[in-house]
């Protein structure tokens, strides 16, 4: 399950070695979670760890993903549980790993409302709404939509109050 | 002799006055006198499209230029432009711009009506490029603004100088047609927000009805009239003149109160 | 007393009563709102890229336009507004290098440096005015089981909270102050589902169905909000909160704004209700605070 073996091969950098701690004690439970018949494995190495992905999380989000101690009280508090395919803390850890389609496949980020909850609650201080928007606009800024503006019908458009679909749009589009 | 030597100067001076501008990249030298539009016609280029009025009114000759050392992107009419000297300049024939098809005579003159033509201008970011880019000095931002918040009587009002030129929507983050919307702004206005001009119609009725028709029989019965025949000033004529003398016209200064007193106006009922 | 008011799109239109009763209720306790002279939707949502400058600008451009009006304050009624001006106006005062390329960029504009302050009405009313002085005011009492709800955008995050961040009680203590009874329910400041009511409705009928069940299982007759989208979610689409919850009963909403006209007595057509969701005109009928 885990390619552990092409870790030392290389010259470990810092992150890697953060990396390969983290894949050693918590990457079986989060597997356990996320891919229930066990049928495919996620398997890390230095091929399927984006570390640009990382990279660019923390670049755009200014979090440090490594704060996360993986509590999961953002879990917890989330408003949207029912609808997250990922909790938050799910999330953030295939983050630090580097599992960018894994995270972009699910649809933690676009249900996201960005309300808040998690970051008054987070013991450690992760500013985790800004880490989903970071996952955003990896996604916007290569020109790719979640809400298409003009496949919105009629009466949500003669309804909708404008507040909602300025940020809606601000959110959801490229 | 002294005259010969004007001309001999005159047209010296033309020829001194080439100037070189890039249109495409490519360079051309032609006389700085010259509109970006007559510039490149002089060069050679023939309008099939992105032509019209050659008024400034039309629109339909929206030019981009950037001048040397200055990194502003800077737009003109090429009709009113003149050429600068180094000026990289294209013009923009077409832009394909989003504009919505809507039934007019289903309309209710609502700004939610708009928002379902356009829903797009929820994406405008007031970045004001819009209005930068506007050749007219149209505040386009300002009038975007006003539409999200539905007053389109101040969208109309903001946008009235509007001449569709497009150079707007080239410039937009959010990728809209800021003059499309303003367009069917306006049209719901005139249709639905100013007052009915009744008093129009009551005109045109009342022409149709013969009302002036004993004016003109007035004027007829005056004689034949030769306003050339300075010689013969025939009587009918001084009468004319004094019927034109005593017309009744609205005066220079006068507030909307005012009302023509005489009955050959039919205007204010 | 007079202060900056920046309405926002939405209480131009749809939410015309947030915004018509905020200005009668204010003029009874004595203070004229000046809405700016020339005002741009505000984005709504204040973004949270680190890199991204873009979104600032609409905010900016507001808070610019009350300094150059002369405004030391301005005062949002829509939640919404209020963080997302109170946000960009921060990093206008703390961030020196974003604030410097904003105001490179927009050449067209003065340097701007969070010379004003940015107020929600509900802290304007608890810090400038008082609960006693809205007290006085009150008329007619609300004899109502009232429900606050917070939303998200008041209290957090915590930089720009007009409250604790949790358990605020500014929201109570207005209901209070205007004689009604506050319910006290765990769901106050938990969110509506905010503009996810654009992509997904039904996922958003599932959040607000959780909401009201809440304030209803504690007996609540009213929700009382302060941000258009909350009302959207929580009002006029409650159906669809009915339809994840089918247990749940009608449950009428008003905006702060209009319980505050309704208490102090003014007259029943500046609340206009008819943009309200069905029952709010009926339940104030049933408890006699209508003024005709």
């Amino acid at each position: 399950m885990v390619d552990t073996k092409a870790q030392p091969a290389r010259t470990a950098s810092s992150d890697r070695l953060t990396l390969a701690v983290l894949l050693s004690f918590v990457l079986p439970v989060s597997c356990r979670y996320t891919n229930e018949d066990q049928s495919m494995p996620y398997t890390l190495s230095d091929r399927t760890i984006d570390m640009d992905f990382i990279e660019k999380v923390e670049f755009i989000s200014g979090q440090p993903l490594k704060k996360c101690m993986q509590c999961g009280t953002c879990a917890a508090v989330c408003p949207m549980n029912e609808t997250t395919q990922l909790t938050p803390r799910h999330v953030i850890h295939f983050t630090q790993l580097g599992q960018k389609d894994v995270v972009l496949a699910s649809n933690t980020h676009w249900v996201c409302a960005s309300c808040h909850t998690c970051e008054v609650r987070c013991p450690r201080g992760l500013d985790i709404p800004k880490i989903m928007e970071a996952l955003r606009q990896i996604v916007l800024r290569s020109n790719k939509n979640f809400v298409e503006p003009n496949k919105m019908t009629k009466e949500q458009l003669a309804e909708a109050p404008q507040l909602a679909m300025v940020s809606s749009f601000r959110k959801h589009t490229a | 002799m002294s005259e010969t030597a004007v001309v001999e100067e005159k047209e010296v001076k033309v020829e001194s006055n080439l100037i070189p501008i890039f249109i495409m990249g490519k360079k051309y030298m032609v006389p700085d006198s010259l509109t970006i539009m007559k510039a490149m016609e002089y060069a050679g280029y023939k309008f099939i499209r992105g032509a019209g009025c050659r008024g400034g009114i039309c629109g339909a000759c929206a030019t981009v230029y950037r001048k040397p050392g200055d990194y502003h992107i800077r737009v003109g009419l090429a009709c009113q432009t003149v050429v600068e000297p180094d000026m990289y300049l294209t013009q923009l024939p077409f832009y394909p711009a989003n504009r919505a098809t809507y039934d007019w005579n289903e309309l209710k003159g609502e700004a939610e009506e708009v928002y379902q033509a356009y829903p797009e201008l929820f994406r405008c970011l007031a970045c004001n490029a819009c209005t930068k880019v506007c050749p007219m000095d149209v505040p386009v931002m300002d009038y975007i603004a006003a539409v999200k918040r539905g007053d389109l009587e101040k969208a109309a009002e903001l946008s009235f100088d509007c001449i569709q030129c497009g150079l707007c929507a080239t410039r937009c983050m959010g990728e809209m047609a800021q003059y499309h919307i303003a367009q069917m702004v306006r049209r719901i206005r005139g249709k639905f927000l100013t007052p009915h001009t009744d008093h129009i119609g009551k005109q045109v009725d009342a022409i149709a009805d013969g009302f002036y028709e004993k004016f003109m029989d007035e004027v007829k019965a005056l004689g034949t009239l030769d306003p050339f025949d300075q010689s013969n000033v025939s009587e009918g004529v001084a009468k004319l003149k004094e019927l034109y003398k005593a017309r009744e016209g609205e005066p220079h200064t006068t507030d909307e109160t005012w009302r023509p007193q005489s009955d050959y106006a039919l205007l204010g009922e | 007393m007079q202060i900056g008011y920046y309405p926002g799109c939405t209480l131009k239109s749809k939410a015309k009563n947030l915004e018509i009763a905020a200005i009668k209720a204010m003029e009874t306790l004595g203070v004229e709102l000046v809405e700016l002279d020339r005002w741009n939707c505000c984005g709504a949502v204040y973004s949270l890229a680190d890199d991204d400058l873009v979104h600032l600008l609409a905010p900016v451009r507001d808070l610019i336009r009350a300094r150059d009006q002369g405004h030391t304050k301005v005062l949002a009624l829509c939640s919404m507004c209020y963080n997302t001006l109170a946000r960009a106006n921060q990093v206008m005062r703390d961030d020196e290098e974003k604030r410097d390329a904003l105001n490179r960029f927009m050449e067209e504009e003065s340097d701007y440096a969070g010379e004003v302050e940015v107020v929600h009405m509900l802290n304007f009313l608890r810090d400038e005015i008082g609960w006693d002085k809205v007290k006085e005011a009150v008329k007619k009492p609300l004899n109502m089981k009232v429900a606050p709800y917070y939303g998200c955008t008041l209290t957090r995050p915590k930089s720009v909270s007009i409250d604790p961040a949790i358990d605020p009680p500014v929201f109570k203590d207005l209901i209070t102050a205007l004689g009604g009874e506050v319910v006290e329910y765990g769901d106050s400041e938990v969110c509506c589902g905010s503009y996810q009511i654009i992509a997904d409705a039904q996922s958003a009928g599932k959040t607000t169905a959780v909401i009201l069940n809440s304030a209803e299982k504690k007996g609540a007759e009213a929700l009382a909000l302060s941000c258009p989208l909350c009302e959207y979610n929580l009002g006029r689409k409650q159906n669809l909160a009915i339809e994840a919850n089918p247990a749940l009963k009608p449950l009428p909403t008003y905006y702060f704004t209009q319980l505050m006209a309704v208490a102090f007595g003014l007259p029943d057509d500046i609340n206009h209700f008819e943009l309200n969701m069905p029952g709010t005109v009926e339940l104030l009928k049933e408890k006699g605070l209508l003024a005709s």
